[in-house]
């Protein structure tokens, strides 16, 4: 079921999607720009295959300690699912700097555009200012450098976490 | 262990200092110009930016431009709402990535394996303990 989302292309979403966001009075808010991907099949999914791979007999020596469930999800659980979180993080951040579709559609003024958007919006029919559009590109990558060069060592565990996943 | 042990291991498994600097050499070149492929763009997009904007398009691309405007990088923030595009972009990158660390283990939790799927139900329902 969850992985039957990931099958179908975003854009076939997008006008049913939008149709709910509109009627909601979300257009041209926040709420319709972060909502809509505030959760992801694909993190879902990276999430159950690692959790998959915490052994049960784990959980039974916390129960067999008294620990109640709770504090089992708390204190063991997701311990040991931060490395999988950190690059859900990562991967999230970066599909959400760069999308610009979706962004597009929602916010219509110009007060609410993210960077895509902007970017996109710069390149007109008549005049190209290309000083203007690659000193905004090159300041828009800065984020994304930053956030590589932090996560560097998650990065590529990432990498191979997704490509083990989808393979 | 010694200088000649390492020496004569590596000759016993075949590999002399030759070809194994070889090897290296080949790798750095692939890396290298691989490196140096993605690293073009970028140059370019620096190189656009710092001259005036007549020489952006000419044809045998002058890599260094005849004045360097540095103040072209403020370009942005002057023509378009770009510091406001800046926060709007921040704001949502990171509400929407706090969001997803919070909404997504729980489905997890729940399908994982019985033994986990306890943990949501238990807190509140006595469910039987596998």
């Amino acid at each position: 079921m969850v992985l039957a989302t990931l099958m179908i292309p975003l854009e076939v979403i997008y006008v049913p999607l939008y149709d709910l966001v509109f009627k909601l009075g979300w257009t041209n808010t926040y709420w319709g720009l972060i909502i809509p991907a505030g959760t992801s099949a694909f993190g879902i999914f990276l999430m159950r295959q690692t959790t998959m791979a915490i052994p049960d007999e784990l959980l039974d020596a916390a129960r067999m300690d008294g620990a109640s469930e709770w504090r089992i999800y708390i204190r063991i659980v997701l311990p040991l699912l931060r490395p999988a979180l950190a690059v859900l993080a990562i991967f999230i951040f970066m599909n959400n700097w760069d999308s610009l579709l979706w962004p597009l559609l929602v916010a219509g003024k110009d007060n609410y555009w993210t960077l895509p958007v902007g970017l996109a919006a710069m390149q007109n029919n008549n005049e190209v200012n290309f000083s203007l559009l690659m000193a905004a590109a090159l300041e828009a990558s800065v984020p994304t450098l930053v956030v590589y060069f932090l996560l560097q060592r998650y990065f590529v565990a990432g990498i191979a976490l997704a490509a083990g996943l989808q393979g | 262990m010694s200088l000649q042990g390492v020496e004569a291991e590596r000759s016993a498994a075949g590999l002399s200092g030759a070809t194994a600097s070889a090897g290296w050499v080949f790798r750095f070149v692939l890396l290298g110009l691989g490196a140096a492929a993605l690293a073009l763009p970028f140059a370019y997009a620096i190189s656009t930016v710092l001259k005036p904007a007549a020489e952006a398009l000419s044809v045998p691309i002058h890599w260094l431009p005849s004045r360097f405007l540095w103040a072209n990088f403020l370009l942005p923030f002057q023509q378009t709402n770009y510091g406001r595009y800046f926060f709007n972009s921040f704001l949502v990158g990171v509400s929407v990535v706090i969001l997803n660390l919070i909404t997504v283990p729980w489905p997890d939790t729940a399908s994982a394996s019985c033994a986990t799927r306890a943990v949501i139900f238990s807190s509140w329902w006595s469910w039987p303990r596998s």
